[in-house]
C-alpha cells in the first residue's frame, strides 16, 4: 500500500478514526500496531513475520543486555543482536550481490569453482534497511545505557513497525519515539490539519514532480547511448529533482501521517540543493541516515579523534557503507566513494582556509559575500548532479557514457524518440520545482508556512495543491525510489 | 506532536477544519472539471491522435448521412501509410463515380479496427480497401491505450462475440472503463492541450487543424528525410527494422494482428461488403532489407484470405525512392502517383471486387 493511492487514503481515515475513539493507551497502541502490520502485509504477508521476529529478538536481547551485570556479558548480547540484524540484512539484501561478485572475481583470476553465477531465490523485504537500522540504534543505545529497554512488547513492536515510517524512513531513534508512546496519543484537529498540509505538500512533490519527471529520466537513462549531451543533461537535472521530490515527498507524507495521529517524526530534508558545500549537503539530505551513520559508525570508528589520516579513512568507510546501504550494486559503492572523496576534499579545504574564516583576511571577507555563497551553491549542486549519475546509472558502461556526455558537451543531435512536448514538459517541471524549492528555502519551509497560515490562505493553498495533484498526476505512478533500498 | 510556537492562537475545531477541507476539495474538483471540459476535451477532439480515433469512429455516421446513392462508396482503412498515401479528393477526380473516404488512424493495426466493424456494417460501403503491410500482419502488440480508452465502453459492447474474444484482458479492461474513469484519465492530455491552446507545436509534424475529422486528405508529414539518413539509419540497425524485417512470430496466422485481419475480412465478406487488401508501397531501401521468404510469407497470408469478394494486390515494390518521406510513408509526389494508380484501378469496370457491387 503506497501513500499516493486511494487505498491508503481510506486506510488512513479508518486508522485516524480508530485511534481517535479507542479508549486507553494500550488499546490505542495495539490498534496502531495491528494497522501497521496490516499496512506492511499488503505488500507481503509472510514478511510481516520477519519484522515481528526481528522485533521480538531485539526486545528480549535488549532486556537481557541491560540486566546483565558484567561488561563482557553485555557485549556478548550486543554482538548477538548485531549479528542477527545485520545477518538478516545481508542475507536478504546482499547475498546475491556477493555471490555474483564472487563469481566475477573467480573468472578474473581464472578459477572455475562455479560454472554459472550462483543465485539465491530470495526477495528483498521492503524497508528492511530502514527498520534494521532502527532496531540497531535501539540495542546500541541500550548497550551504551543511554536508554532503558522497553518492557512492553506491543509498545516496542509499534516503535519498529509504525506504518508511516516503516517502509522508507525517516529512521527514527528509539530515544525520540519511545517517550511518545508513554501516553495515549491525542488526536486534535490542529494536528490533523498540520499533518494534512504536510501530506499534501509531499503528495504534490511525488505525484506532480517526481512522477512527472520520471518518464523522461527513464527514457534517457534506460538507453543512454541513443542520446547526446543535451538530453543527458536535461535527464540528469530532471533526476536530481525527481529523487529529491520522490524521497522528500515520501518523508513529508510520512511525517504528515504521523502528525495527524499525534506523533512526531524527525525532519529528513532541509533544502539540500541550497547547500554551499558537500558537508552541508549531507547535513541537509536524508538527515536521519547521515546522523545515524555519524552516531553509530563514524564516531565509534574514532571519528576525527584519531589523527588526520584516520579521519579520512573513517569518512571513506562511512560513505562506502552508506553507498552500499542504498543498494546491492557496485555503482552505489562507487557513488559512496565519490561522496567520501568530496567530503575528504572539503575537509582538506576547510583545514587550509579556516584561519581566514574570521573575516580579517581578504579571502575571509570574500567568503562572507553573497556572490561567494551563490558560486559555492552552484559548484556544490554541480558535484551533486554528477553524483546522481553514479547513483542512477544501470551499469558501469552506461555510467562512463553518461559522465562523458555530461562533462564533454556535444549538443542535441541525438535524441531518438523524444517528442518536443516531452522535453518541454520536463523543462517546465524542472523550472516549477526550482521556483518552489527556492521559495520554500526562502520562507523556511513551504509546508510549515502553509500549515500556520490563516484560514483563507490555507484553503487557497490546499485548493491549489489538490488541483495540481488532480490534474497533473500521471496515469501510471512509479513506486517510490527508496522502496528498493 | 510538539507544540508549534507559530501556531494560531485561536483553537481549530473539527467542524471548521472539516468545512475547510470540504471547500478546498469542492473548489479543486470544480477547477479540474472546468479544465477537462473547456481545455482538454476540445484538444482531444480536434488536435490529438486519439481524437482521430473518435473522428473516424463517428465518421461512419457522417458518411451515412451524406451518402450519394449514385456513387460507389469506398472506405480506405489503414495506418499512417494510408493517411499519407491516399488523397481521396484526387482519387474522386480520377474516378468521379466513386465517393472515397480516408479512415486512416496513426499506428493502426487490424486489432484496433475490430471495434469499427458494427459501424461499417451500418454504412455498408461498396468496398473497403485495407492498406496492409508487415505490422498489420505480423505484429502481436495491443493497440495503444489512448486508442482504446478514447472510445466509449458502448463501442466495445457492440462488437461481435468473435471480435471480443480476440481482445486480451488488458485491452478489455481499458475498453470497459466507466465514463467516470475516463473523465479522470483525460487529465493526461492537460499539458499537450495547454501547448495546443498556446499554439506551441508538440512535434516536428504537428497535427493540422481539422485533421481528426478529415476523411478526405488527412496528411500530417511535411518533411522528408534524405535517403542518406535513411540508409545510415538502416545500417546502424544492421538492416533490422521490426516488424518489417523480423518479428516475434514468424507466421501471420499466429499474430494478433494477422488473426484480427482474418476476422475483419471474414465478417465483411459475410456482410456482403467487398474487400481489397492492398500491400502498401515501401521505400526501395527497406525492400532491399526485407528477405524474400518474409515477403512471400506476407503475400501467402494475404492470398489465403482472397476469395471472389476479397481481392489482393501487392504494391510493395511499386514506387521509387523519390516518392517517400521516410522508409514507409509517401510524400506529396508519391501520394499523387499512388492515388492515381489506385483511382485508375478502382475506376476500371472490370475491377474484381468493385464490379461485383452495384450502385443503388
Amino acid at each position: 500500500m503506497s501513500f499516493n493511492t486511494s487505498q491508503y487514503l481510506i486506510f488512513f481515515v479508518f486508522v485516524v478514526l480508530g485511534a481517535r475513539f479507542l479508549p486507553g493507551r494500550r488499546l490505542q497502541q495495539f490498534f496502531l500496531t495491528a494497522a501497521s502490520l496490516y499496512f506492511y502485509a499488503e505488500w507481503n504477508s509472510y514478511l510481516v513475520l520477519l519484522i515481528v521476529a526481528s522485533a521480538v529478538f531485539d526486545f528480549f536481547i535488549a532486556q537481557r543486555m541491560y540486566d546483565s551485570g558484567s561488561a563482557g556479558s553485555r557485549r556478548s548480547w550486543l554482538i548477538l543482536s548485531l549479528s542477527g540484524n545485520l545477518g538478516l540484512l545481508f542475507f536478504f539484501k546482499y547475498s546475491n550481490f556477493f555471490l555474483t561478485s564472487l563469481f566475477t572475481t573467480q573468472q578474473w583470476i581464472g578459477l572455475h569453482i562455479f560454472a554459472t553465477a550462483p543465485h539465491l531465490n530470495v526477495i528483498l523485504p521492503v524497508g528492511i534497511s530502514f527498520y534494521t537500522f532502527q532496531t540497531l540504534s535501539y540495542t546500541v543505545d541500550v548497550y551504551r545505557r543511554k536508554l532503558e529497554p522497553v518492557r512492553e512488547l506491543p509498545r516496542f513492536l509499534l516503535f519498529i513497525s509504525f506504518f508511516p515510517q516503516l517502509v522508507a524512513g525517516p529512521i527514527v531513534r528509539a530515544s525520540d519515539f519511545l517517550p511518545q508512546l508513554a501516553n495515549r496519543a491525542v488526536i486534535l484537529p490542529r494536528n490533523v490539519q498540520i499533518g494534512f498540509t504536510l501530506f499534501l505538500v509531499g503528495l504534490v512533490k511525488k505525484a506532480v514532480f517526481a512522477d512527472g519527471l520520471a518518464p523522461f529520466v527513464e527514457k534517457v537513462y534506460g538507453q543512454p547511448h541513443l542520446y547526446s549531451s543535451v538530453p543527458v543533461i536535461i535527464a540528469t537535472v530532471a533526476y536530481t529533482a525527481q529523487i529529491y521530490c520522490d524521497f522528500s515527498g515520501y518523508t513529508d507524507m510520512a511525517i504528515g501521517s504521523a502528525a495527524a495521529l499525534g506523533f512526531w517524526l524527525p525532519k529528513n530534508f532541509a533544502h539540500p540543493y541550497f547547500s554551499a558545500n558537500i558537508t552541508e549537503f549531507w547535513q541537509r539530505w536524508h538527515i536521519s541516515l547521515s546522523t545515524w551513520l555519524r552516531d553509530y559508525l563514524y564516531i565509534p570508528l574514532g571519528g576525527n579523534r584519531k589523527g588526520v589520516a584516520r579521519t579520512y579513512v573513517n569518512l571513506m568507510i562511512v560513505m562506502l557503507l552508506g553507498g552500499l546501504w542504498h543498494g546491492a550494486k557496485w555503482t552505489f559503492v562507487v557513488w559512496g566513494a565519490y561522496q567520501g572523496i568530496l567530503l575528504a576534499l572539503h575537509r582538506l579545504y576547510l583545514n587550509a582556509v579556516t584561519p581566514a574564516e574570521d573575516g580579517s583576511s581578504k579571502f575571509g571577507k570574500l567568503r562572507q559575500t553573497w556572490p561567494y555563497r551563490v558560486t559555492s551553491v552552484g559548484v556544490t549542486l554541480y558535484l551533486v548532479l554528477v553524483g546522481w549519475i553514479f547513483f542512477r546509472a544501470e551499469n558501469f558502461g552506461d555510467l562512463q557514457y553518461l559522465l562523458h556526455k555530461f562533462v564533454v558537451f556535444d549538443g542535441f543531435h541525438r535524441a531518438y524518440g523524444i517528442y518536443l512536448r516531452e522535453a518541454l514538459l520536463t523543462m517546465v517541471l524542472i523550472g516549477g520545482f526550482a521556483v518552489l524549492h527556492f521559495t520554500s528555502f526562502r520562507l523556511g519551509g513551504l509546508a510549515n508556512r502553509l500549515a500556520n497560515a490563516n484560514r483563507f490562505a490555507w484553503c487557497c493553498g490546499v485548493t491549489a495543491g489538490l488541483f495540481a495533484v488532480m490534474i497533473l498526476t500521471p496515469s501510471r505512478s512509479p513506486v517510490f525510489i527508496y522502496f528498493q533500498f | 506532536m510538539k507544540d508549534d510556537p507559530a501556531a494560531p492562537a485561536k483553537p481549530l475545531t473539527w467542524p471548521v477544519f472539516l468545512a475547510q477541507v470540504a471547500i478546498a476539495c469542492a473548489v479543486a474538483f470544480s477547477l479540474y472539471a472546468a479544465t477537462i471540459i473547456w481545455l482538454v476535451t476540445p484538444y482531444v477532439n480536434e488536435g490529438s491522435d486519439a481524437g482521430r480515433v473518435v473522428g473516424v469512429y463517428e465518421g461512419y455516421d457522417r458518411v451515412l448521412t451524406g451518402m450519394d446513392p449514385s456513387r460507389r462508396t469506398v472506405l480506405f482503412w489503414g495506418s499512417s501509410m494510408i493517411r499519407e498515401g491516399i488523397d481521396c479528393r484526387l482519387l474522386e477526380m480520377h474516378a468521379p463515380q466513386i465517393a472515397a473516404y480516408n479512415f486512416s488512424v496513426s499506428g493502426d493495426i487490424p486489432y484496433r479496427r475490430l471495434v469499427e466493424l458494427p459501424r461499417v456494417r451500418r454504412v455498408h460501403p461498396n468496398c473497403v480497401v485495407i492498406g496492409v503491410s508487415y505490422p498489420e500482419v505480423f505484429e502481436s502488440r495491443a493497440p495503444f491505450e489512448d486508442q482504446v480508452a478514447i472510445l466509449p465502453a458502448s463501442a466495445y459492447a457492440a462488437m461481435s462475440a468473435d471480435a471480443r474474444a480476440l481482445l486480451e484482458p488488458r485491452v478489455t479492461a481499458i475498453a470497459q472503463r466507466s465514463a467516470w474513469e475516463r473523465f479522470w484519465w483525460k487529465r493526461k492530455y492537460t499539458f499537450p492541450a495547454l501547448c495546443w491552446k498556446l499554439g506551441l507545436p508538440d512535434r516536428s509534424n504537428p497535427v493540422p487543424p481539422g485533421y481528426t475529422e478529415n476523411l478526405k486528405s488527412p496528411f500530417v508529414y511535411t518533411q522528408s528525410l534524405p535517403a542518406t539518413d535513411l540508409k545510415k539509419y538502416l545500417d546502424s540497425r544492421a538492416g533490422c527494422y521490426p516488424p518489417y524485417t523480423e518479428s516475434e512470430v514468424a507466421q501471420p496466422a499466429q499474430s494478433r494482428s494477422g488473426r484480427s485481419l482474418k476476422l475483419i475480412v471474414s465478417e465483411l465478406e459475410a456482410e456482403g461488403i467487398p474487400v481489397e487488401l492492398m500491400n502498401m508501397p515501401l521505400h526501395p531501401l527497406l525492400n532491399a532489407a526485407i528477405a524474400t521468404p518474409r515477403h512471400e510469407a506476407l503475400r501467402d497470408y494475404l492470398d489465403s484470405l482472397a476469395s471472389p469478394a476479397v481481392h489482393v494486390c501487392d504494391y510493395q515494390d511499386a514506387l521509387p525512392a523519390g516518392c517517400f518521406t521516410d522508409l514507409v510513408h509517401l510524400n506529396k509526389e508519391g501520394r499523387a502517383v499512388f492515388t492515381g494508380l489506385i483511382g485508375r484501378q478502382l475506376d476500371n469496370a472490370s475491377h474484381p471486387v468493385l464490379s461485383r457491387s452495384s450502385v443503388e
